[in-house]
């Protein structure tokens, strides 16, 4: 299999023959821009053939232009032949891809070994005996059996009025040469197409999508293969509408039409994400045969435009765990209209689709030992699963770690400091960005390093405060006095402006380690377990694309647990949603998760609060349960 | 059947915390129980609770009939007014508060409120606590004015809160005082605030500890609980919840309608001048099956009163 570098990064990626190099790029997480959508006309997706051989699509040596960078090949036009490198140039990367969507770690693995069995939709070409007069059985029935025979997985299947109707033309028009589209419901196979026009051996897709209450992130799944060819993440257009799902409920309640203004801006904020997939790969819409979406409860009830008052109130209910499928065309997405839209079950009117994707994709449902999920969005979410049991339970961290509220934040895309340390000997930051380009902000993971780097330095004290008195030229006052720490001054590192941390900042970032931390403690608790009885940890977010799990543990986001049994897994939402797209199995063990999932709620609990305030600090009140910080502070 | 009665064994003592040195006539020694308070059958209270009083470098403006009647005219001069506590009202030690240093009142200079503290420290001989203004920016230039005057007296500094120790701190730690650590009636915080002072150098065994406490009337059963939770927290064992607690009872109850409200206002509450002092008495009595050890109070008769129930309830002229 032909092996491909992209520099500077050197991110190397396996390809098969044929395969277009726009596609590989976005699968090494490199995706090129393509303003033209593939034509071959805006030269925005050029790259730097440096060694190797790329063909276009026909098998000739892909066109070449000499240039003072090197020979410049268009990644649109461009197919793998064998082993190349090449180079990207910074202004032809496309922007906020990948890192968002994500998956690490054993839920990457997980993936790629998951075959495809029984997609959501597929398409199927069919050769369909024509009647005569001793079989003059119905036309559906034809396709029935012409279906049942090439494929035995098939459930029964039934067919909709709009096949009906276009059926008896398509048949005869296409002299019964024709392609057709099933859908695999829960109960039936689905005929959902049936068309003349037979273009055999077109590749279609599907997209699994995460709507996060921050962010939405899509992957584009070629269904025959299962694998992603391009991703993208964006900023959830709701978020003018407030910053949290509470705030965006009463919203709804309070503004005229608000539901559907709500709605409408989801679904815009998803179909530019499909369209930047989309383009990165040159699929057209109709070629998006199906979709999967893992949301919080009330992002799904958003999307659909179901109202979620009652999601905010005590009891705090949905209004379904179990949704049927949808079409993209009622939703409004910009896809192939009859697609059908999947959207994953919710436990909770806090414990959502994100959640039951996350088991799935984790395979908690499955694990022995104490094992648990913790992820953490604007809601973090925290599951614990021991031999077939699953307990849930939520609590609001806040979008901080998303980088949301804070002016140096950013979510982990290209240009996001993720690695950050501190040297206070030197004075000086070193940083690691995504995508090693000029620092455009911090994510996530970069927060974590930050804060552990800041208070092992005693920058901050344990109450996270700035040290006013640390003799550092990066500490200074910020607007209204209040202190901040300049992580890269402008002109460090090529950044155009300075980012720097407030102590507003910090104190949100504290908050939130606070809230998570405590939730896991509750937790566990109420079923009278300890953190150091855990097996496995799998913390699963969009904070970048790589964690220091002894920093996350330093900080007191994570209990003092040994580095090798905390896994961070990236958005276990999106590869949930990912193998609901691809296999049924998938989508029936999703639904049986839901069903099996006991919610707790933590904000009755009496001790939460308390456990809370606990946490607030570095690494917690209860020093002596973070015994390894502590080791490591005497030393 | 002869009745065994049931005892708790605990693994946990309080620190042991003496107040005053220098120049000081006398001492004063609290903490190292090794029990909840009052239960003399199941461990040791070596040192029984002790009441300071209250005296302010400016006086009210509004000053209650009640109080104004036993105080007398020494209330404008804080050297008076402390020796009249020492000397007429029993006080184990006297708590000088320099609310008149507070930019939104009087904005007294640290080098006026220094006056005012030696000439208390000359007027009275028993151990002192020295209170703030409660503003940090003020506090952090008159503290440390004010620690270098009683450089080696061993007085208490009030308070250090989360967002402004440092400076409390340092000065206990250069002129040897003792610190108090505030936390807004959170048992989470104060541990907090006492560990940030001890990664500050200050000893555990030089912080008291004082959960912002209200009057009567006014939460006190959720301040009870925080008091009972903290000593619970000392006596399992917890070293950084160890340390003695005080509440301030007297500017808290007479803050109060109930304490303050003559009878002409309200006749149906009875005589004013027994009805102040009650409120003050009954809050600190209630503080101290909390496990105070240090109360802070105003009014002479509510203060006889206390020390009455501290010596019966600790076993002393039973």
């Amino acid at each position: 299999m032909p092996t491909i570098t992209f520099r500077p990064d050197n991110l190397t990626v396996d390809a098969e023959p044929g395969e277009a190099l726009t596609a590989v790029a976005a699968r090494a997480g490199v995706a090129l821009r393509s303003d033209c959508g593939g034509q071959g006309a805006c030269r925005k997706c050029a790259v730097i053939l440096e060694s190797g051989e790329l063909r276009d699509r026909e098998g000739a040596p892909v066109e070449t232009r000499a240039t003072e960078d090197g020979t410049e090949v268009l990644g649109c036009q461009a197919v793998i032949a064998g082993d190349a490198t090449v180079q990207v140039p910074e202004e032809n990367r496309a922007a906020d891809l990948t890192p968002l969507a994500e998956t690490l770690g054993h839920v990457a693995a997980r993936l790629a070994a998951h075959g495809v069995a029984e997609p959501l939709a597929m398409r199927r070409c069919l050769r369909i005996e024509p009647p005569t007069k001793g079989d003059s059985i119905a036309d559906v029935d034809r396709i029935f059996d012409a279906l049942r025979t090439a494929d035995s997985h098939l459930r029964r299947l039934s067919a909709d009025l709009p096949t009906l109707r276009a059926l008896p033309t398509a048949l005869r028009t296409s002299d019964w040469n024709v392609c057709t589209t099933i859908v695999d419901g829960p109960e039936a196979s689905d005929l959902v197409n049936v068309s003349a026009a037979c273009d055999i051996g077109r590749a279609v897709f599907g997209a699994a999508v995460d709507i996060g209450t921050s962010t939405v992130a899509a992957s584009l799944v070629k269904l025959d293969s299962g694998r992603v060819v391009a991703a993208a993440g964006k900023r959830n257009g709701q978020i003018r509408y407030g910053d949290d799902v509470i705030s965006r409920i009463i919203w709804t309640e309070e503004n005229r039409g608000g539901l559907e203004t709500m709605r409408q801006a989801v679904v815009e904020t998803l179909n530019e994400v499909l369209s930047e997939a989309r383009a990165a790969v040159n699929v057209h819409p109709d070629d998006v045969i199906a979709v999967t979406v893992a949301a919080n409860s009330t992002m799904t009830n958003f999307l659909l435009g179901i109202p979620s008052g009652p999601i905010r109130r005590d009891p705090h209910t949905p209004p379904a765990s179990w949704l049927p499928l949808f079409t993209a065309g009622e939703l409004g997405l910009e896809t192939w209209s009859r697609a059908p839209v999947m959207c994953l079950p919710t436990v909770s009117g806090f414990v959502g689709a994100d959640i039951t994707a996350g088991v799935l994709a984790t395979g908690l449902d499955g694990a022995q030992g104490l094992t648990v999920l913790v992820d953490v969005g604007t809601n973090g979410e925290i599951v614990i699963g021991m031999d077939g049991m699953l307990v849930c339970a939520a609590c609001s961290a806040g979008p901080a770690f998303e980088g949301v509220g804070m002016e140096c934040g950013m979510h982990g895309a290209p240009g996001a400091i993720e690695g950050i340390a501190y040297n206070p000997a030197s004075d000086e930051v070193a940083i690691e960005v995504i995508g090693r380009r000029t620092p455009q902000g911090i994510c996530g993971t970069g927060f974590i390093d930050l804060l552990a780097s800041l208070f092992e330095a005693g920058v901050l004290d344990r109450g996270a405060r700035f040290q006013r008195d640390f003799p550092t030229k990066r500490l200074r006052s910020g607007e209204l006095g209040e202190p901040e720490f300049v992580v890269v001054f402008a002109g460090e590192h090529g950044a155009t402006r300075d980012i720097a941390v407030r102590q507003s900042d910090i104190e949100n970032l504290v908050r939130s380690k606070a809230a998570v931390h405590a939730g896991i403690s509750m937790l566990l608790g109420k079923l009278h377990l300890a953190p150091e009885m855990i097996e496995r940890l799998y913390l699963a977010g969009g904070f970048g694309s790589r964690l220091d799990v002894r920093r996350a543990v330093q900080i007191g986001l994570l209990p003092d647990l040994p580095s090798e049994r905390v896994a961070y897994v990236g958005n276990t939402s999106l590869a949930g949603a990912h193998l609901c797209l691809i296999s049924r199995e998938a989508r029936e063990r999703v639904r049986a998760i839901a069903a099996a999932m006991t919610y707790v709620e933590l904000s009755v609990e009496p001790g939460f609060m308390e456990e809370y305030v606990a946490s607030m600090f570095l690494p917690h009140t209860q020093t002596e349960r973070f015994p390894s910080v502590v080791r490591a502070a005497t030393v | 059947m002869a009745f065994d009665m049931p005892t708790e064994r605990w693994s946990g003592k309080l620190n042991t915390v003496t107040i005053g040195a220098g120049t000081r006539t006398s001492t004063v020694t609290v903490g190292g129980a090794s029990t909840l308070p009052f239960l003399r059958f199941e461990g040791e209270r070596p040192n029984p609770p002790v009441v300071a009083m209250e005296v302010l470098d400016e006086p009210l403006d509004d000053m209650p009939p009640a109080l104004a009647a036993e105080l007398g005219d020494v209330v404008g001069d804080p050297a008076a007014w402390a020796k009249k506590c020492v000397e007429s009202f029993g006080a184990d030690l006297i708590c000088l508060r320099f609310a008149g240093a507070n930019p939104e009142g009087k904005d007294k200079s640290p080098e006026d409120c220094k006056a005012v503290l030696q000439s208390v420290l000359q007027a009275v001989g028993v151990p002192l606590i020295i209170w703030g203004c409660g503003n940090y920016e003020k506090d952090n230039n008159l503290i440390p004015v004010l620690s270098q005057a009683a450089a080696g007296e061993r007085c208490v500094l009030a308070s250090a809160v989360q967002d402004n120790y440092k400076t409390i701190a340092a000065c206990s730690l250069a002129d040897g005082h003792l610190v108090i650590g505030e936390a807004p009636l959170d048992i989470q915080i104060q541990k907090q605030v006492n560990i940030l002072l001890s990664d500050m150098g200050v000893s555990p065994d030089n912080i008291i500890m004082y959960q912002t406490t209200g009057g009567l009337g006014y939460g006190v059963e959720y301040a009870y609980s925080i008091m009972e939770r903290t000593r619970l927290a000392a006596l399992s064992g917890d070293k950084m919840m160890s340390m003695p607690m005080i509440a301030v009872v007297g500017s808290e109850c007479w803050k109060t309608k109930e304490a303050r409200l003559s009878e002409e206002v309200a006749p149906e509450w009875g005589d004013a001048g027994v009805r102040g002092p009650l409120w003050e008495a009954t809050t600190a009595t209630m503080f101290l099956h909390g496990g105070t050890d240090i109360l802070v109070m105003w009014h002479p008769q509510a203060v006889a009163q206390v020390k009455k129930t501290i010596a019966e309830l600790s076993g002393e002229g039973a």
